[in-house]
């Protein structure tokens, strides 16, 4: 029997820059800029400035009322990056077998403004006035629990809840269980973290930037980095057996061939250097890739230059020399980060990469002192097979997936 | 305050608390079960709630769950009437 292979069928992006994975590509293409000043209300006081907010975002073109009612914007988000995904994979919801499709999703943030509404009632009008929908709106396992409550997809589901790293094992986790037998898996992340409760949440990172300029606020790698600044958004894709997608029809995008993870405790940037090699070897080891194979690196890019070089550092180590060859991109620049849906854009970002034969610019950051070659300002065309996907968690979590062209 | 919640009215609570859409006549049809219009228990848990909320009443959901919504709105009448 031939090994079942995991392939991505399908793509659904809500960012900052794009709803859609055409328009969020040229937007990235074109480097362009969606961060901006937090304009929410209730936000306006405190000491973040700076964000990526998704705009123009209409649940209900996406989802049906019922289910927006029941959940958060990071579940809004999910399900319609979901619905967008199984659109282009061509997957059907409520399928024969419900059992053969699965969903995983990965969050880190959870419903805050929901959650925050509800106690709002619980303290102004007291325990009667708190919905019963507060009771699976705000928990991290929402995302995957609705979308396959809509879709009818009964297999293995699960929920990663591994810092924002968790956006890459989500996919991780999906490919295993194809490898195991189910037919297609939903995997992804979103998150809505930009809301009164979810920002105070936040106040106490130490990379947090609190540059009110959004041209400056976030520039990794870059000799005058700040910090990050967070952003609403995420992507989901419909994992497939390959085997099992070729004979149904699908297009597959891309092949996820290889991850690895590993963790080296909160906030220890310098001994993430360690631990990021270690997951990108084992990425290349199970993709049984050479390291100079690789054609781009989309990295984790946190902007804290502690961090930066660290990532630098993990990349030399295991590229040996081919480190100054590789083209190293962060679009996140432009975006800010997602948190869980921030590798997750990264992924995408990755498919649309390898299939354009483009590597869309890093915004914003202008030098690089860290011997890296980033791709700054323009887009850069190559012949790209091979692409390396970064993550590490602001708590210490580290992940590389590694996507080949079909 | 009208002492009786009309399917009307009935209908406007589950599409604020619930986010479904229903009509009247489908309501009144005898035989409506929440569960047949996309209102999961939770769905009704909010509507009751709002209810009890509305009129300072006090409604028992264990036997209410799961029955017609016809059945529903007069056990949920009887108990308004009861409390006003």
């Amino acid at each position: 029997m031939n090994a079942r292979c995991a392939v991505i069928t399908g793509v659904g992006v809500v960012a900052p820059n794009g709803i859609g994975a055409d328009d969020y590509w040229k937007a990235l293409r074109e480097g362009r800029s969606a961060l901006g000043p937090i304009d929410r209300e209730g936000c306006e006081h405190l000491p973040l400035k700076v964000a990526g907010l998704v705009r123009g975002f209409d649940a209900e073109q996406y989802v049906e009322p019922r289910y927006l009612v029941q959940t958060d914007r990071f579940t809004h988000f999910a399900m319609a990056a979901a619905e967008l995904a199984t659109a282009d994979a061509d997957l059907a919801d409520h399928p024969d077998d419900p059992y053969a499709v699965a969903v995983v999703t990965a969050a880190g943030s959870g419903g805050g403004e929901f959650g925050q509404r509800e106690l709002q009632h619980l303290w102004a009008e007291g325990p009667h006035h708190v919905g019963p929908y507060q009771s699976i709106a705000w928990f991290y396992a929402a995302s995957t629990g609705q979308i396959s409550i809509r879709g009818g997809f009964k297999g293995p589901c699960g929920v990663v809840a591994s810092d924002e790293a968790g956006g890459l094992d989500a996919l991780a986790h999906a490919a295993r269980a194809v490898a195991r037998g189910t037919d297609a898996v939903l995997a992804g992340a979103a998150e809505a973290p930009v809301a009164p409760y979810s920002m105070v949440c936040q106040l106490g990172y130490p990379g947090l930037s609190t540059t009110e300029d959004p041209e400056r606020a976030y520039r990794p790698f870059g000799s005058d980095a700040a910090g990050f600044v967070p952003a609403e958004g995420g992507a989901m894709f419909v994992v497939e057996d390959e085997h099992t997608a070729r004979l149904r029809g699908a297009r597959p995008r891309a092949r996820i061939a290889g991850h690895g993870a590993t963790f080296t405790g909160a906030a220890r940037w310098s001994e993430s250097r360690a631990g990021l090699a270690h997951a990108v070897r084992g990425a290349l080891a199970e993709a049984r890739c050479a390291p100079d194979e690789v054609d781009v690196v989309f990295a984790d890019a946190l902007g804290v230059p502690e961090a930066d070089r660290a990532e630098a550092l993990a990349l030399a180590d295991v590229l040996g020399e081919h480190v100054e060859r590789v083209p190293v991109t962060a679009p996140k620049a432009g975006l800010g980060r997602a948190h869980c849906g921030a590798p997750a854009l990264d992924v995408a970002a990755a498919v649309l990469a390898l299939e354009h034969g483009l590597v869309p610019p890093t915004p914003h950051t202008a030098d690089c002192p860290h011997g890296l070659d980033l791709v700054t300002g323009y887009p850069r065309a190559a012949e790209l097979r091979t692409a390396l996907v970064l993550s590490r968690g602001l708590m210490g979590s580290n992940s590389a997936l590694l996507l080949r062209r079909p | 305050m009208a002492s009786e919640i009309t399917y009307e009215e009935l209908a406007v609570l589950i599409k604020t608390r619930a986010g479904v859409a229903v009509t009247v006549d489908e309501l009144a049809d005898p035989g409506c079960m929440f569960l047949d219009l996309g209102v999961d228990s939770l769905g009704v848990l909010g509507v009751l709630a709002d209810v009890e909320n509305r009129y300072g009443v006090s409604i028992d959901s264990s036997d209410l769950l799961g029955r017609p919504v016809a059945e529903f709105l007069q056990t949920v009448n009887s108990s308004v009437k009861a409390g006003a």
